[in-house]
């Protein structure tokens, strides 16, 4: 086989395997937020930034903390990932993707509500001895809001 | 095998990449405001947006661009959610059928609503100069409904 094919399979292999790894990232999250699962999946230093929302977290370790915290928080949760672009570029990579999230929340008053994530992620990713990771991510929350209120007013 | 039989079914392969990359991609430029400019550069020349009774006919870059600046003033967020894809590539041409999923707000007689939007995609595609383009977007609308309401009439 040429070099260039092989070069053009290695893309798509990168590309399919992106997608396994954002995919495991939300079957963690949906798992209880299995925060040490889930950092297996960034680089040491990565920085996780959910904004005003969720905070910015630098590294891994960090990350995990918040992770478990979340899950004291939301009980149940469907991390629905879509839409991704995703571009490869030799051993680092960008991935956009949009999150549909139904849950079950504490609200204010300690109880379980119905309530809904919107957002979009913007990561980029480095491939390590043929492992892909997340090494920063910048998480951006549309609405967080209970199912009976609805989004128009966030 | 021949290379060239190999060579072929990646290029299969990276099309169908191509397409969702497209198909994402407009998605992205609909959720930023819909981007008229962004939105238009997806589309050939005499490319066609076909909205159904809902939305309209647009024949033509200029008539898309123009459409889709007109857009963000009834809707005011939207996450175009795209899935289910079944993309059927054959050389230089493809069709690409979708569903969508779109919570959003809309402008309902001057009152900020939460809606969700439910239809399907059945695209054609043309691959110009090496890049996967829009030739023809087919949109059918199975409701547009306030998130309060539900989508049974009698729900609501």
């Amino acid at each position: 086989m040429s070099a260039a094919l092989e070069e053009r399979i290695q893309r798509l292999e990168d590309i399919e395997a992106i997608r396994r790894l954002k995919h495991r990232y939300m079957a963690y999250a949906d798992a209880g937020y299995d925060a040490d699962g889930i950092v297996t999946l960034m680089t040491p230093d990565a920085v996780w930034d959910g904004g005003e929302a969720f905070g910015r977290q630098e590294g891994a370790e960090a990350f995990g903390n918040m992770v478990r915290e979340v899950g004291k928080q939301i009980s149940f949760a469907a991390h629905l990932s879509l839409n991704e672009i995703i571009d490869v570029d030799g051993d680092t990579a960008r991935g956009q993707w949009w999150l549909l999230m139904p849950c079950t929340a504490l609200n204010d008053e300690g109880k379980d509500e119905a309530r809904w994530i919107f957002a979009t992620y913007d990561d980029r990713l480095v491939k390590r001895d043929g492992q892909w990771l997340f090494a920063h991510t910048v998480f951006d929350v549309k609405t967080f809001c209970a199912h009976k209120d609805g989004w128009a007013e966030a | 095998m021949a290379v060239s039989d190999l060579e072929r079914r990646v290029d299969t392969l990276e099309s169908i990449e191509a397409i969702k990359r497209l198909k994402h991609q407009y998605c992205a430029y609909c959720d930023a405001g819909y981007d008229p400019d962004g939105i238009a550069s997806q589309f050939v020349d005499d490319g066609v947006w076909d909205g159904g009774e809902d939305f309209g006919r647009y024949e033509g870059r200029e008539a898309i661009r123009t459409f889709f600046a007109g857009v963000s003033s009834q809707i005011v967020f939207a996450g175009h959610l795209v899935m289910n894809e079944r993309i059927d590539v054959d050389g230089d041409t493809a069709r690409g059928r979708w569903w969508i999923v779109m919570p959003a707000t809309m402008m309902m007689e001057g009152v900020k609503t939460a809606i969700w939007l439910l239809g399907e995609y059945d695209d054609r595609y043309v691959r110009r100069d090496g890049t996967w383009m829009f030739e023809k977007l087919n949109a059918t609308i199975h409701f547009v409904k306030p998130h309060k309401d539900g989508w049974v009439e009698a729900d609501a």
